[in-house]
This record gives structure tokens, sequence and C-alpha cells, in this order.
């Protein structure tokens, strides 16, 4: 068992080793807090988890694997699809970022990346706030207020203000190359992250406001007729230059505040419309003050990522401009006289409009230089087409001048390759292949691409503390990715349901993460219910009401439906405890690995010693399913499961007694 | 000048006799005729871009474009240009005034450089565009950014084109003033050189006072072409305004039609026109040709009836669509349709080299009129045949156009009873072709009615009665027009 462990520490760096079991034990811990109260376990006790889930490991490596893989096996078939388009690919290896793989878009010659990145050394003991200031030339206001930060930060006896994480982050987006992040956390570097990218906009809008000044002040100075001959392109053709895409109010209250606090200058400084504004995203209060005191012990009940996440005010339907002006902010100014626009998609996209409408505007995204996404797989849960939407409409021809100097705008702008000249920088808290096609389908920066790897050896599967057998089913003979969903829902009618007919097995939870899937098998077993072939079952989706969602979960608890649909959508916007679960089965991965084993976590009321048979978790997985399977058993398992020629696996988590 | 005028006339008699000799329906664009030309003018002409100044990445693309010798006007105009001088070229249509003002402009730039350098000011999209070619195929070797700023485009792109700031920009007067008065950041006070083409023409469409407020925002040191075919008093007005210390370039001063141009008359009743004109068709078939109907309705129903007849002909008029009017143009320039049937929207400036016959259908009541006209072909060099029909209402006007031009036509000689032959037939089309515009009209009128409700469709009407007024009276195929 040790042997396994300390081989597959060899295989990585010490440093990255550490951050992924810092991070690991530290959400176990967390995880099992929210789970139950009477099971504490140590930090030893996670580690002897892992161990032996290891030891399971090695079982299955040792009979399923025919000859050697190559170690890179699960990133060389994600990227196969992205070589078409990116012909040459480095990678880098950060003490904190871990791995940075750096796309090109241009002709063969990597020369960019080597010549941004290898200034950079690992960073360690160095004083990363300084060397922001040194090495980025931050603008005077940025540097003040990050030093005095510093202070704060210091007689609070926290850790330093910068991080060598943040420093690593800021330096790989100020390459202006787009970059991917997977690997937010709420809790532990969100915020973190947060001060990063305002940073970083901040920078840019600065910096690029004070080039204009500058022209304009030497074109003054200059006869008229020289002027006509001096050609000073220093900007696009509408202001916005940073549109800052987040997911609810709260979210945009804060990273507003962060971009206030980084802009404070002394007592001159103004802030326009700040009442409102706080008005406006601060939590809304109803009107009964005890429904809100229940609603408030409601989210303390909640795992802690839900918690921070859904605090504030949670609405979706915002937009903001912020300008820039000296030494004065102005919130709420209008679109065109903004240099930052902070939306949530739905919002975004109602003022955008339709083709074919009456009001269809898209000349404010004309000129968009840098595009945050934060918190992107929210917006897989909340509508990912609006994202698209929004995306196409960027960086087109604008209908209308808006009253732009036409001698001052980008000869790239002139020539329409805006689009060319746009940084995305991608932040979530799982990678998605809606993510991934978004950055290379739809982004199309001349700069290339930087994403950012962590490796995973865990999994969420090690956060199990039960005894539970999992068994993994993989859909074989998939010949393209169209045909996976039938498949899925094949395989699920002739091994799953038929194993439930025939077991009759009671308490039984069948998650499915998308809704057109879940529609699917209710449908069918439905069908199958009504001709009295099939068991009964009830379902909880995310346009279940209340009402019919309490009735369910008591009919599944009390036993009289045996069987529970659930969409994954649900759970992301609930967090309920569901009672009574004893098998669960994955139609697909949930896109949240954290989701899979917070489920598995629900069987524990049933008791251990007897119960081993009477609960089960099956979860089915294809080939393309790759980044989610990761996710959930660890990235060393993972490319066994994709590798091995057998179609089933058992994982047995908890301890063995 | 005056020997080289000599030495035009006798290539231009040598080529008349070759001429009678040849088969008169073959194709005048073949390359062998024309190499014959110009190696003529190289042995009795020793004027050559070159000994007018020209530098020699220019002569050579005009070597390639197969410009052999400069024209009358070039051969007066460049020099002058050339030396810094503002220009006023007087000069029969067809005859190179574009190649005059390009070649100085294009020489200045090389000199010295330099964005928004020059402005052409024209009175119609089609000659825009036109002229617009004319500078990218010259410039072509020196890398030129040309652009045209016409109306019926959309702004905000032409905004984006401006704002690259090209070498030249070929404009109609009003959207240029629109531009500068609305695209903030597009001025033109560097601007270096201005050129009027058809002065007349923009002066006469009332343009006067787009120009004045164009001419108050360029800068005063500049060089300043004026060309135009007449010289009215407002031509006058505007040279004084304008130009300094002109040098006039008057190639002819009285009304003269090219050399080069076999000029004929075709006396015949009015109610056997479309007959004659479907003889004289099929008796230079193959030959590019522009037919002149006074009227639209008019040129949209013989562009119809030749149709029926079977041959490829297309109509430009008023009353088509901006779009239409440049597709029908580049069907003809593309040679894809070989007659092109068209009112006086064609009959100046366009420069379409390989028109090879022009018939008067109807006698043109201007005379001026008749000169641009028959300007459209033997353009640049080429041999060129013009017919006009007359009948027995239009002795009078045809008279005062042999006054205008000094010369008695001679007459077009063509078999009479062979023509008889055909009457049955286009009296078949000429029906087919009333039909089909009485369709075409009621489609419009639903269409426009659709749209918007009553003022427009008044003016459907009022042109629908004219039209029917027209077929009424001169049914059965007998159409002629009182003046």
């Amino acid at each position: 068992m040790k042997r396994s462990a300390s081989a597959s520490k060899k295989k990585h760096e010490p440093t990255s080793k550490k951050f992924v079991s810092e991070t690991c034990a530290s959400e176990l811990t967390r995880e099992d807090e929210l789970v139950d109260d009477d099971l504490s376990l140590s930090s030893e006790s996670d580690n002897e988890e892992t161990e032996h889930l290891d030891s399971t490991n090695c079982g299955l490596s040792a009979t399923d694997v025919v000859g050697g893989f190559k170690s890179q096996m699960l990133d060389q078939h994600r990227l196969e699809d992205l070589e078409r388009k990116y012909e040459n690919i480095v990678s880098f290896s950060w003490s904190q970022l871990h791995t940075l793989r750096c796309m090109g878009r241009t002709d063969g010659n990597n020369s960019q990346y080597e010549k941004h990145f290898s200034t950079i050394k690992v960073l360690d003991e160095v004083d990363c706030c300084k060397r922001a200031i040194k090495e980025y030339s931050l603008p005077q206001v940025l540097a003040t207020n990050l030093e005095e930060r510093k202070n704060d930060a210091k007689s609070e006896k926290s850790s330093s203000f910068l991080t060598p994480l943040q420093l690593e982050l800021f330096s790989a987006m100020s390459s202006y190359s787009d970059i991917h992040f997977p690997h937010i956390d709420v809790i532990e570097n969100m915020k973190r992250i947060q001060t990063v990218y305002c940073l970083h906009l901040l920078r840019h809008v600065i910096k690029s406001r004070s080039v204009v000044l500058k022209n304009n002040s030497r074109l003054a100075k200059i006869s008229p007729k020289m002027r006509e001959l001096a050609t000073r392109r220093d900007q696009g053709f509408v202001r916005p230059k940073v549109l800052v895409l987040l997911p609810f109010r709260e979210t945009a209250l804060q990273v507003i505040s962060i971009i206030l606090s980084l802009l404070k200058k002394g007592t001159k400084f103004e802030v326009s419309h700040k009442k409102r504004f706080k008005d406006e995203f601060k939590e809304q209060p109803s009107e009964d003050r005890e429904e809100d005191e229940e609603l408030a012990r409601k989210l303390k009940t909640k795992p802690e990522d839900y918690q921070v996440l859904f605090q504030g005010n949670t609405d979706e339907h915002f937009q903001i401009g912020i300008a820039l002006h000296g030494s004065s902010v102005r919130l709420y100014s209008p679109f065109y006289s903004s240099d930052i626009i902070v939306a949530s998609p739905l919002a975004l996209r109602k003022t955008i409009g339709e083709k074919g409408e009456a009001h269809y505007e898209h000349d404010f995204l004309s000129s968009v230089e840098i595009l945050i996404l934060d918190l992107s797989d929210v917006y897989l849960m909340q509508n990912w087409d609006h994202i698209l939407h929004i995306k196409k409409h960027m960086h087109l021809t604008p209908k209308d001048p808006h009253d732009v100097d036409f001698s001052r705008v980008y000869n790239w702008a002139l020539d329409g390759h805006s689009k060319h000249y746009c940084q995305t920088i991608m932040l979530s808290r799982v990678v998605s292949p809606q993510i991934y096609s978004l950055l290379t389908k739809h982004c199309f920066n001349h700069r290339g691409l930087i994403m950012i790897k962590q490796i995973n050896e865990s999994g969420s599967i090690c956060r199990i503390p039960n005894q539970l057998p999992q068994i993994f089913h993989k859909l074989s003979d998939l010949k393209k990715l169209s045909d996976v969903s039938e498949k899925r829902f094949q395989f699920f009618i002739s091994h799953i349901l038929k194993a439930v007919k025939t077991n009759k097995s009671t308490h039984m939870m069948i998650c499915i993460p998308q809704y057109y899937d879940f529609v699917r098998v209710r449908n069918h077993m439905r069908r199958e219910m009504k001709s009295g072939s099939g068991p009964k079952f009830v379902f909880i989706c995310e346009y279940s009401d209340t009402k019919t969602v309490g009735k369910a979960r008591r009919s599944f608890f009390t036993g009289r439906a045996p069987i529970l649909l659930y969409t994954e959508r649900y759970h992301f916007y609930h967090r309920p405890f569901i009672r009574g679960i004893r098998h669960i089965v994955f139609y697909d991965l949930p896109t949240y690995p954290h989701f899979y084993s917070e489920l598995c976590n629900m069987i524990h009321h049933v008791k251990t010693d007897s119960a081993i048979s009477s609960v089960s978790i099956s979860a089915i997985y294809s080939s393309y399913d790759s980044d989610k399977l990761a996710a959930v058993v660890g990235d060393p398992r993972c490319r066994e499961l994709l590798t091995s020629k057998k179609d089933v696996h058992m994982f047995v988590t908890g301890k063995t007694s | 000048m005056e020997c080289i005028f000599t030495a035009r006339e006798k290539i231009y008699a040598k080529k008349m006799s070759e001429d009678s000799t040849k088969d008169n329906t073959s194709h005048p664009n073949n390359k062998e005729g024309d190499e014959d030309v110009s190696e003529l003018l190289k042995n009795e002409d020793d004027v050559t871009f070159e000994s007018l100044g020209v530098t020699e990445v220019l002569c050579q693309t005009c070597a390639e474009l197969g410009w052999k010798t400069p024209s009358k006007i070039q051969q007066e105009a460049i020099p002058v240009a050339l030396k810094g001088n503002d220009v006023i070229g007087l000069a029969e249509t067809g005859s190179g005034k574009t190649g005059a003002f390009c070649l100085p402009i294009l020489q200045a730039l090389l000199d010295k450089p330099q964005r928004l350098f020059a402005l052409v000011l024209t009175p119609t999209r089609e000659l825009a565009f036109q002229i617009e070619e004319q500078f990218k195929a010259l410039g072509s070797a020196i890398g030129i950014k040309t652009s045209v700023v016409v109306g019926g485009v959309d702004m905000m792109g032409q905004a984006i084109i401006l704002a690259k700031k090209p070498h030249v920009i070929v404009a109609t007067p009003g959207r240029l003033v629109d531009h500068l008065e609305k695209t903030k950041g597009f001025t033109l006070r560097s601007l270096k050189y201005l050129v009027l083409d058809e002065a007349d023409r923009i002066l006469n469409m009332d343009f006067e006072s787009e120009l004045d407020k164009i001419l108050k925002v360029i800068p005063r040191e500049r060089n300043t072409f004026l060309f135009s075919a007449t010289m009215t008093g407002k031509v006058k007005k505007l040279q004084r305004a304008a130009l300094s210390k002109p040098v006039k370039c008057a190639v002819n001063s009285k009304y003269h039609t090219v050399d080069k141009l076999l000029q004929y008359f075709l006396f015949i009743p009015a109610k056997d026109k479309d007959c004659y004109l479907t003889a004289v068709i099929n008796e230079l078939a193959g030959n590019a040709m522009i037919v002149f109907c006074s009227t639209c309705a008019n040129a949209q129903r013989t562009a119809l009836m030749l149709r029926n007849l079977g041959i490829s002909a297309v109509p430009l008029h008023g009353q088509m669509s901006q779009p239409k009017r440049l597709g029908a143009l580049n069907k003809f320039k593309s040679a894809t349709r070989s007659i092109l049937v068209a009112t006086d929207v064609a009959s100046r400036g366009l420069d379409i080299p390989h028109v090879d016959v022009v018939i008067n259908l109807d006698v043109p009541t201007r005379s001026k009129d008749y000169i641009h006209r028959v300007g459209r072909t033997a353009r640049a060099g080429r041999f060129g045949k013009a017919i006009t029909f007359v009948t027995q209402y239009d002795v009078e006007l045809y008279q005062r156009i042999e006054e205008l031009i000094g010369k008695k036509l001679p007459a077009y000689e063509m078999q009479h009873d062979e023509v008889k032959v055909l009457q049955e037939r286009v009296c078949e089309a000429q029906r087919f072709a009333r039909t089909e515009m009485k369709e075409q009209q009621n489609a419009k009128k639903e269409k426009r009615k659709g749209r918007d409700e009553i003022s427009d469709s008044e003016e459907t009407a009022a042109f629908g009665a004219k039209q029917s007024k027209l077929f009424v009276k001169h049914g059965k195929g007998k159409r002629r027009r009182k003046h």
C-alpha cells in the first residue's frame, strides 16, 4: 500500500503533491462536517482512507491493465481536437498553478510564451506585492492601494496580500493570452482571484486611458493641418473595454467593491451613485422578517460552498456600467460612456435582443478587449445559451458611429479584426466540454490560449468515508459523440432498469445531470408504470414546485415510491439532504464532482455492518466523459478506467473492517 | 498639336480603307486590329507617356494596361499638370480624360506619399466607380488605396473605409458633404489635389451648395483640375472660385465628335422603327451596342421586345434601383449581354471600352445629348459606329444636330425589302412586350401599395397613366414621340 502511494508521489513534483493533498484534506474535513456530526475525521484518518483507495486501485491495475499506458493519456485524448486548431503547444510547470499549457494560434514559434514566462521564476519567499508593482509597471493608484492593503494585511497578521498563486495568475493574465483556470474554490481562493483580475483589468483600463489622454494633449499642441497627418490610433469604436460577466448580484457587489477599493485615492476620490448601488445590490429584505430569519437559518444548514455562493442577493438579472474619470468613478454610467461593464448573462442578453426584434443592439460589445467570465460553471446551471448569444454579438462592426473619432480608431478594429485582440479569462470551478468549446471555437485571441491544469490525484471519491461499493459501467463501442445519449439510454434500460425490476430494489435514487435525459427517462418509466410492467417512481427536477418536492421526498423516504428521479440542477440550486437513499444510479457523472461524494454520503444512515449488500452505487460513463470521470475518481484511476479492456470496475471506499 | 492632328487623320484614313475591305460585322475588339493601329501610331507619332514626363513605373503600368500612346487631352494636360499648374480640360467624351488627371496625381503621390491626397468629384455613382477602377488599375504597381463615397450605401461602412485614410477618394458631392459633417475625425485639411470631373453636369444636378461646402473645408493651397465637356456660365463661375491661374487645355473648342466615329442616319417611317432596329441589330450582330431611347418606359419596352426576339438585351434607366443599375451595367461590361437599352442616364461619362455601335432609336431632344450619346463608342482610339433613326417627325431635331456638329452625315445603307420580311415577327414580339410591361407595372403597384399607402401609389398611378396613354395612342406597334 505504502509503496504505491510513494511511487505516485515520485511522479510529480513534491510541491504539487503537497498542494493537492492539502486542499484535499481541507475539503474533506469540510465535507465531513456537513455530512454528519458524529463522524469526525482527523487528517490522519483521511490519509489512511486515501491509501486504502490506492490499494483498491492497485488491485485494479494488476488485473486489468495490460501493458503500460502513456503518462499523459488523458490529456492527449482531449487535446487531439485542440491541436487541429492550435498547432504549437508548450507546457510550463509552475509552483502554484502547476501545469500551464500554452497554445499558440500563430506560426510554429513559441517565443512569445518563452519570453514572457521565463522572466517569472518559481516564487516562494519573494515579496509578491513588490514584484507585481515592479515587473508589471502598475499604475500609481493601484500600486499605492496595493501597498496599503498589504500593510493592513500585515497588521491583521494574515498571510501577505498577494500570494504566490495570485502573482503567477497575474503574470499569466498580463501576457494577454486567453486563460482557462478551472480551479476556483469559492471558499479558498475566489476572492483572491477576483482581486487579481480586478487588478489586471484596472491596469488595462487606466493604461489605455492614459495613452488616449497623452495623445489628446499632444494633438492639441500641433496645428490642425499637422494633426491630419499625425496618426494616433489608440481606441476602439466604442468606449467599453472590459466586460465582466458574473452570476449573481452578490458577486457583482464583491467585485465592484474590490475595484473601488483598488481605485481609492485619498480624500479626493468620489464615487457617484454609490448609495443606489449599495441599495440595489445588497440583500433585499422581504416584508416578512421572520421569513428572512427562516431563510438565513436554512442557509446555515447547507454545505459551505453553497452558503458562500448563495449568500446575499442572488438575483440573476443586473447590469451596470462603470466609468473611470481621473480621480472619480461613476457607477451606472450609460454603456457607451463607460469603461467597464459588469453584467449577468441574462441581463446582457436581454439588452442585446434578438435579430429581428425592435430592440437589437450590440454596438457596445464591439470593442471589448478583456472579457472575464467568473464562476462560468454557474452559467452552465443558469443558461449557457446566453453566453453563446453574447459571444456571437461581440466584436461585430457597429451599426452607428456613436460619435467616435474615426481618425483615432485602431487599424485592426477598422479591418474587423477586433475579435483577435480580445483576451478571454475563463474562471470556473470545474472543467466542462462547453467551456472548452467556447474557448476553442468562439475565442480568437491571436496570442493563443493558456490552460491551467492542476493535478488531481484523489478525486472526490476520496471524500466518502463510509464503506460503499461503487460500480462504474463503461459504455463501449462508441463511434461518435452523438451516439452517446442513445447508447446511455439503451444501457440504462437494458442493464440497470432490468436489474431494478428483478431485484425489486427500493430506495433508489437515479441522478440525471441533463434535463433532456431526465425527460426521456421519466417518460419511459411513466409509460412502463402505466402499463404495469415498471416500478412506481417519483421525480424531482428544477421545475418542480416545493409542494411536489415535499411529497416526492416523503413517499421516497417511506418507500411507497421505490425510485426517485433527480436532476443535478435541482441539487445545485437547493442542495437538500435527501433521506432514505440506499441505492444511487448516476445516469451520467455529475458536472460538479463534489455532488458525487455529497450524494453518496447521504446513504450513511443505513447501518454499516449488515448493509454492505443492501447499498450500492453505480455510475455510467463513456470515453467522452474523461474530464468528469477524472474529477470524480482522480487522474491516475481515470486513466486506468479509460484504457482498461473491461467495462465494469468496482471501487470500495471506507475502512476495511 | 497641329502635326499630331494631321498624323492622326492620316491613320484614320488608312484605317478607313482597311475597314471597308474588312468584313463589317467582325468584332473590332479583337487584338490584332488593335495592335495594327497602335503600330501605325508608333511609327507616325513619337509622343509617348515618357516624353510627356510620366515616370517609369507609371509608364510600365500604362503599357501593361495596353495604353500605348497618350490621347490628345492627355498629351495636352499631363505636362501642364506635372508642372503643378491648375488645369481646365475641355475635352470630348471618351478621350481619356480620366487618365489625364490620374497620371499626374499618381506621380505627385509618388514624389510625396501622403494619405488623403486627392479628391475626385463626379456627378454620378456609376462614374465614381469607374474612375476608382482607373485609379486602382494605374496605381496597382504602387499600392494605392482608393475608396468610393457615394449615396445609396451604408454610412457606417463608408466611415470605416474613410477612417483607413485612402490616398484617393472618388465621391459624389452629396454623400461627401454628409461625411464631412457627420463623421467625426474625417477631414480633408491635408488634401493636395482636387478634381472636378464633368463639372458642367455636377452644377446642372444642383450640387452647387455641396460644392461650396466642400471648397470651404479643403485647403486653398492645392492643385485643381476641372474637366468639363462644355464651358457653361456656371462652370466659368466655378473656375473663378476654385482655380488659380489655370491653364486651359481644350482639345476642341467647338462641339466635335471623335474622328474615328462613323456616323450615319437612317430615315424611316415612325411605324417601322422596331422593324429597322431589329434589322440593324441583326446586321451588326456580334458587336456590343447601346440603344438610346428617350423615356424609361420605352427603354424597358424595347429591351423586353428584343428579348422576345431572342436578342440578349439589358435595360438601364432611371426607374431602376441602384443595385439593378450597377448589375445591368456590369452584365453589359462583362459582355454577357451584348445590347444595352438605355435612356440618357447612360449617355455621359460611362466608359465601356468595347462599345462598337450606338443606335439612337429616338433622336435626342437636346442636341448636346447627341454628342454625349455617340461619345460612348469610338473611345480610347477604337473605331465606332453611330446610327440615328430619323422619322418624319424628327427632321427638324436632326437638322439641329447636324448644325451643331457641323457635318452632313451619310445615310445608312439598308435593304428595305429585307426589313419588311421581319415585320410579322417583330409585331408579335411587340405584343408580348406590352403585356409583360403591364404585368410588371401591376406587380409594382401592388408591392408599393402594400408598403406605404397613399403617397407612392399616386406617383405610380401618374407614371402608369403616362405610359398607358403612350400605348393606347400608338397601339399596334407604332410608337413615336412628338417633340
